[in-house]
């Protein structure tokens, strides 16, 4: 829960953040998620299972989202219910919902490289959906936390 | 991220210190593919300063192991902190490597 000195409860109570498709700004958006979620004083635990889940979604729009072009990602946070991050990329289609999970002898044996992330960052979090809306890919991660309750 | 080697009879004992990403990964593709170049195929990853791990950092370790297979070889992972051992339980990644509490007793099982 936020105090009403927060700076997370300026106007709608959300942060966000625009970012360049590139490996190079990932350090960007993991330092805007620490200060965002600094008022709900996570332990390191809690927080690195969202910060990886964060990351391993942009990873992932910066290989496959913008072949051959420049492109953006808009990360939007907010608290209460939860921690709550959502994900925007104006690339192509995706619904990262629908990636199986890996099977770890093809995996190995094969060399089979795609879908770990999105899994993982499936299973890091508590709620995980997604939505095209308006020509871009929505993805919302919601982690609840005692430090920041689902309701 | 610091990657050490030190040989250790016919094994090598790799420590992986600071964070396993999309950005670290490489490089630790390459000093292992060094090491596998130089015969090396007995793998002992000492992840006690290994703060961090992503998808990326679990596909070099896929990798590396496909590698190792090839030339039957092995690896064992030892002394992983609580939050990269809990990464590899959530990924079910746990269960297709040798895990050991520390480097004494990973090198005890090669």
């Amino acid at each position: 829960m936020t105090k009403p000195d927060d700076p997370l409860k300026d106007g709608s109570g959300r942060r966000t953040l625009t970012l360049r498709a590139e490996l190079s700004e990932l350090d960007r958006a993991r330092r805007f998620l620490r200060d965002a979620l600094r008022v709900v004083r996570l332990e390191e635990e809690e927080f690195y299972k969202i910060e990886l889940a964060l990351v391993e979604i942009c990873v992932n729009i910066i290989r496959y989202a913008y072949p051959g072009q420049e492109g953006m990602i808009t990360v939007t946070v907010s608290l209460d219910p939860g921690v709550c991050l959502e994900i925007r990329d104006s690339g192509r289609p995706f619904d990262p919902r629908r990636v199986p999970p890996p099977d770890w002898d093809e995996h190995v044996k094969l060399g089979r490289k795609n879908g770990l992330g999105v899994y993982l960052a499936r299973s890091l979090v508590d709620e995980f959906d997604y939505r095209r809306e308006g020509g871009e890919n929505v993805v919302t991660l919601t982690q609840c936390l005692p430090a920041a309750p689902c309701g | 991220m610091i990657i050490e080697g030190k040989k250790d009879k016919d094994r090598i004992i790799v420590s992986v210190a600071g964070r396993m990403d999309a950005v670290s990964a490489p490089d630790f593709d390459r000093r292992c593919e060094d090491w596998l170049v130089d015969g090396q195929t007995l793998f002992v990853l000492d992840f006690s300063g290994l703060e961090y791990i992503s998808s990326a950092g679990l596909r070099s370790l896929l990798v590396l192991a496909k590698k190792l297979t090839a030339r039957k070889g092995q690896v064992v992972i030892a002394a992983l902190k609580d939050v990269v051992r809990e990464v590899f339980t959530i990924s079910g990644f746990g269960s297709i490597f040798l895990i050991a509490e520390s480097v004494e007793a990973a090198l005890r099982r090669l």
